[in-house]
Formats: structure tokens, sequence, C-alpha cells
């Protein structure tokens, strides 16, 4: 009898102190997920809050997931955080010439066991995937697939009769008759962004010297400053010089502003990437006139015709010093969600372009631009499988020569450097940079 | 002496035979806690750094003198300098002169002194980026700006930013515009400072406003002159906001200066070793600066 009481008293116990415990873990606050963002405007972070966050945190109560906007400064602020063993648990690098940094110094985590079981190994590009597999490890996952194109105001070529040009004769004829009607032919600029300045050279460099030879160059096999790469940095020298990119008025436009000017029909065409898509509500919805976009003309007889130099905008990665890697894990997961990526590229375009092997199919009913960008997705994903793609270098080239080429194509355009010496410069940079490990190796073309 | 420290005990406690130097240091040590522990620490950093090749995140490798070699044979680390000098030159005398000049006629007005240092304040309580994002924008703009409006009348304006030989006085020009006004303001409260007996005198032994201003004022306003000269000139050469807001080093390289090279290298090229080289430099350049101020005011003080 006293034994049965113990007992009794011991179950009881047991039973209380369960019951406190459950009610304890039903109680516990989520435990937050921290994702450092870029800048992003208003209307774009209610989106990110509307489809990604609520949606993600309202699924399930062990995770919060919360989003802060550092600005333009988030690479230099997680350069010093992650230094520093500390840092966001979903990291954002400017693409894998970034994260390739974080990598060898061990402050990312391998995602391989994530990526089976979220199948990421199977749902994304296996090209892409690549982009972020080191070794065999896989560390990062691309965010946004980007793909240059030229951009080109519909109305103002059915007004004047004009067709895309699809090579450098037509391109050139078309950019002189723009300068006779007083139409800058490229809308260009580079104020407060002067990474602008190498979007034109990875354009040239792919549409010009062509993709096998930009690959041959990455992988070390060619100089950077053989004749065809001179020749295509001569080309854009060129243009300049003829007034296509508006002269020093580059030098005072935004990429935004310029685009503008291209929606009023002050510039005819834009040498732009898929992001510019972000910038219509603001410049063509606005002046009522039509936006279209065709691949970039083939500059040399030599190369193949389409080219789309492809980018990878950004990649994701976890810290490894987060104590949340598998929400971290879940919420990059929900990136790659169908019903998400189609709610933001209607309101955020050119940013959520995960570079799925199966894309998600919008609906039937879309607006004309956010039909031009899912248009321009699916070429990106075709490009990919016929090798039809060249190689934009904010992803492809190390950073320190990435940096170079930004001021040194502007003394080119000013004159104060020759093409020749620009190539020299870059190619002693990258050398330098393929010596130190820091160049990405290449999925191969073939 | 004695007297006065009977009457003050607490001055005669530190001044006990032995006692003076060790309660000194004590009052000063607080102050010198704090500076070492937010200054030392990156001094000596940075100065480890530089002989170093690091990425940021990795193990630094030493490399010696490497780092400084690279540096001097470097075009862009020259161009930076002279641009470092340049930037000194004109900041040390054009807004020098326009403050002192304005503070000098502040002092011949009664009403509306108030006002106008307000005005002329105003500029250096706002952020440096509203700043320069304003200028850029609203004033530089062939597009949203007063170049574009007056480009519009067919004037031929055009946008200092945009071209290589004026990017950096138009860097200038929005900076000396926003720093003025706050030298105008320091300078106007040391002219109130002076004993107005002196000025009085002058006056009534026939002196004009100049030269009471020349012989009388300016004397004694000369150690806050010297001293705004002075982190005018450290000001100077650690420049980086202005410059890297509204061109961020170009175009080209040509507004190029130590802060924003050292600043690209270490953030964009992620070469923090090469990075701490150009930033000693301008420590350097920092340091020296304060020597020749401190030469300049022991010298002053031996002679007053």
């Amino acid at each position: 009898m006293a034994l049965s009481r113990v007992t009794r008293r011991l179950v009881l116990a047991g039973g209380a102190a369960a019951i406190s415990f459950a009610a304890v873990k039903a109680d516990a606050a989520p435990r937050r997920v921290v994702w450092w963002y870029e800048g992003a405007t208003a209307a774009q972070q209610a989106a990110l809050d509307k489809f990604l966050v609520k949606p993600f945190n309202e699924s399930q109560s062990e995770y919060e997931l919360v989003i802060e906007f550092r600005g333009s400064g988030l690479p230099d602020q997680l350069l010093v955080a992650l230094s520093a063993g500390s840092g966001p648990d979903i990291i954002l690098t400017n693409g894998p010439a970034w994260t390739q940094r974080f990598v060898t110094a061990k402050r990312l985590l391998p995602l391989n066991d994530y990526a089976k079981q979220f199948g990421w190994d199977k749902r994304i590009v296996p090209f892409m995937l690549g982009m972020g597999t080191y070794d065999g490890t896989m560390y990062a996952l691309p965010k946004t697939s980007e793909t240059q194109v030229l951009f080109y105001n519909e109305t103002l070529f059915k007004k004047n009769g004009w067709q895309p040009p699809t090579d450098r004769a037509t391109f050139e004829a078309l950019a002189g008759k723009m300068l006779k009607a007083g139409i800058s032919p490229l809308a260009a600029g580079n104020a407060g962004a002067r990474f602008a300045n190498r979007h034109y050279v990875g354009a040239s460099f792919s549409c010009y010297a062509g993709p096998d030879n930009v690959y041959k160059a990455l992988s070390g096999q060619l100089p950077w400053n053989d004749p065809v790469f001179v020749e295509s940095v001569q080309l854009l020298k060129d243009w300049w010089d003829k007034g296509y990119f508006g002269g020093p008025k580059y030098f005072a436009l935004t990429m935004q502003q310029a685009f503008a000017l291209m929606a009023t029909g002050k510039s005819g065409m834009a040498l732009q990437g898929s992001w510019a898509f972000q910038w219509v509500d603001e410049t063509f919805k606005k002046t009522g006139q039509d936006l279209n976009w065709t691949p970039i003309p083939k500059l040399s007889a030599q190369v193949p015709y389409p080219v789309f130099p492809l980018g990878i905008g950004a990649d994701l990665a976890i810290n490894a010093a987060s104590q949340v890697p598998e929400g971290a894990a879940r919420a990059i997961n929900a990136l790659l969600d169908h019903k998400f990526i189609i709610a933001m590229s209607e309101l955020w375009g050119g940013e959520w372009d995960s570079p799925l092997v199966s894309p998600p199919t919008p609906g039937e009913n879309l607006d004309r631009v956010t039909a031009l960008a899912v248009k321009l997705n699916y070429e990106t994903t075709s490009a990919l499988q016929h090798k039809t793609y060249g190689y934009a270098p904010w992803t492809f080239w190390p950073a320190r020569t990435d940096d170079y080429m930004k001021g040194g194509m502007e003394e080119v355009g000013l004159g104060q450097i020759t093409a020749k010496q620009f190539c020299d410069k870059v190619n002693e940079t990258f050398q330098q940079d393929m010596k130190d490990g820091l160049v990405k190796a290449l999925p191969e073309r073939a | 002496m004695a007297k006065a420290n009977a009457m003050n005990p607490g001055v005669a406690a530190l001044t006990t035979a032995g006692g003076e130097h060790n309660s000194a240091w004590l009052f000063v040590l607080p102050a010198l806690l704090l500076s070492l522990s937010v200054v030392a620490f990156p001094v000596a950093a940075t100065v480890m750094f530089s002989f170093t090749e690091w990425n940021g995140l990795g193990t630094p490798r030493f490399i010696g003198l490497d780092n400084f070699e690279a540096m001097v044979g470097e075009a862009r680390f020259w161009t930076a300098i002279a641009n470092n000098f340049i930037y000194t030159a004109v900041f040390v005398t054009v807004p020098m002169i326009i403050a002192l000049v304005a503070a000098a006629l502040l002092m011949l007005i009664k009403a509306g002194r108030t006002f106008f240092q307000v005005v002329f304040f105003l500029p250096v309580t706002i952020a440096t980026i509203i700043l320069a994002q304003i200028w850029r924008g609203m004033i530089y703009s062939p597009v949203t700006g007063m170049v574009g409006w007056l480009q519009s009348f067919g004037l031929n304006v055009a946008n200092p930013l945009a071209d290589p030989s004026t990017a950096l006085y138009g860097i200038l020009l929005v900076d000396i515009w926003h720093w003025w006004g706050y030298l105008c303001v320091i300078y106007f409260a040391a002219l109130r400072q002076v004993d107005v007996s002196l000025i009085e005198a002058a006056f009534v032994d026939g002196a004009s406003y100049v030269a009471t201003f020349r012989y009388i004022l300016l004397p004694m306003i000369l150690p806050t002159i010297l001293f705004m000269l002075l982190m005018t000139v450290i000001w100077s050469f650690r420049v980086f906001d202005w410059v890297f807001v509204l061109t961020e080093g170009g175009p080209g390289f040509s507004s190029e200066v130590l802060g924003t090279l050292a600043y690209k290298t270490a953030f964009q090229q992620m070469s923090v070793g090469r990075a701490s080289a150009y930033s000693l430099v301008m420590s350097l350049l920092g340091m020296l600066a304060i020597s020749i101020y401190l030469r300049v005011q022991y010298k002053s003080e031996k002679q007053s």
C-alpha cells in the first residue's frame, strides 16, 4: 500500500513535470532567424513582409524570420561581422566572387544535407548550383539569375520604323540615325553605381570576343590582353567617342535616371540587365510608352547569336556561427516556392528570378511587362541548356579584377589609358588573383 | 604658493613632495585608458596588418614591405596623394578666409547675428550623405538639378563631377559650402572674447575697422585659427565621405583620395593588408600636421 502510494506520487510528480515542460515548450518564443538584406523601397519591403516573412512565420512556430534592410553598405557589414565570427544567420553575398572568400575562411555552413532534405540539388539549374559548390561541398545557392540584353523603347522604334538591331552593323547604323535625330543611342549612367562600367565590358567580352574566349581566359588558357579582348574594349571606346553612351552625362546620371530617359524617348536603347524590370513602374508605366528587349547584337562575325551574358545577382548561404541553421535553411527554401516567385516578380521584377530547373508558370493574364520579364527568364534557362550563355563580370571575375575594371574602363573612355593598357592591367590583376586561388573553377562549356 | 595652498587643501595635497606627479596621473588615467582602448588597438592592428597579406577573414600572412613597395609603384596611390594635398591646400585657405571675413562682418552688425549664425552653421548639422545627395541630385544633376535647369536655357553649364579635370573641385565646393559656416561661428565666438577695451582703444586712436581687425582682433584669435587650421588639415587628409558619395573617386581615378583608395582596397578588393598600408600613410600625414602644429604652438607660448 505504502509502495503504491509512493508510486502514485512519483507518477503524479512525473506527470506534472511533463505537463509543465510541455507547457513551457509550447510557450517558448520562436527562435529568430536573421537575414540582412540590401536596401529596398518601402513597397518592396512590404512585399517581402507579405509574401515571405508573414507566411513563413505563420507556417510554423519554431522560427521567426526577421529581415533587416542594411542598405548598400551590406557587403562591408558582412565582411566585418563574419570576420568577428558573428553576423546574420542567412548570408546574402554579392555573388560567387564574394562567397568564395567566406568559404575559404570557413565562415559558411556546408549545405549538402539541406540540399538533399529540400531537394535543392534537383530543383536548381546545375550550372548555377555549381557556382556555389567548392570541392564538392555546396556552400551557397544562387538567389537570382541575371541576364544582359538590349532593352529598347518600342514606341520610339515603331514611330520611326526602326527594327531591333541583331548585329554590329545594324546596331551602329541605328545608333547613327538616333544621334542624327538628337536621341542618345544608349541610356547609360553610372552616378552612384560605378560598377555599371563593367556591365559594358562583360557584354562586349561575351558578344565580341565570344563566350568561348572568355571561358578560356577565365580558365587561365588565354590572357586578358589577347587582341580579341583589346578589340572588345576598343569597340566600347569607339562607341564612347561617337557619343553612344551620352558623353559626360554618363557620369552624372544614375542607372535609373538613364533608364527613365529611354522611357521618354530621349534615349533609344539600354544595354542593361534583367534587374532593369524593377524600374519600369517608375519609368515606362509613367510615360505610357512601351518597353521591349532583344538579345545583345552579335558584335563580331566569330561569335554565335544570340548570346546571353549570365550572372548570379546574389548568393544565399548560412552563417557557420548560426544557432538556427535549420530555420535559415527553411527560410531559404521558402524563396524557391513558385507562389512566392510569381508574387514577388510582379512587384519587384528581376530580383527574385531563382534559376530553377522548372521555373514557375505564371497565370495567363500577365501584364505586358511581366510577360517580357518571364520571357527573359525562360531565355536564361534556355541559354544554359543550349550553351548560348556568356559571362557577367560580377559573377565570374574575382573581386580585385572586378574592382579594377570599374575605374579602369572609365579611364579608357576618357582617353587616359588605351584599351591595350586596360587589358594589360586586367590581365596582371587576374593572373595574380588566379595565383592566389581566387578564381572560381567553371563548368566546361562543351 | 604656500599661502595659496594653505587656503586650498586640495591643491596642497596635490603638490606635496612626490605626490604632484602621481596625482596628476590619476586625473589623466580615465581619459588615457579610454583613448588607449579605442585608439591604440586599431592603430597597432593597422600597423601590424600593413606588413601582411590579409583578406579580412583568414589568417594574415607576413610579407614584410611588399605592400609598401607595391604602393609606391602604383599610379593610383600617387594620384590619391596628390589629390589629398590639393584638397588640403584648398581647404585650409578658401573656407578659412571666407569664415574669417564673414565673422569679421558679423562683428559689425548688431541685429540678426543669431539668425546668420544659425543659417551659416546649419549645413554642418546635417548628415554628409544627405547633403551630398542633395548636391548631386538637386544642384549638379543634368536631369533633376539646377545644372539641368540652366542647360534648358541654353547655358553651357556642366556637372563638375562628370569631368575628370573638375571632379575634385566639384567635391571641394560642396565640402567648403558645408564647412565654412562652422568655422565662421567658431571665429565669431573667439572674436567676441576679445577684450572690448582693446577695440575701443584702437578706435579712440583712430584705427579703421580693417586695421583694428588686422592688428588687434586677428592676433588675439590666432590660437583659435591655428587650432582650426590643424583640425582642417587632419580632416582634409582623412576625407572620405564626400568623395565616396559624390564620385566614388571617379571619373576614372581622377578624384581618388587615400581614404577612398583604402576603403575600396579593403572592402571591394578584400585586400585588407594593402589597405592598412594606405591607412598608415594617411595617419603619418596627420601626425606630421600635428607635430608642426605643436611646434608652432610651443614656439608661440615660449615667445609669449
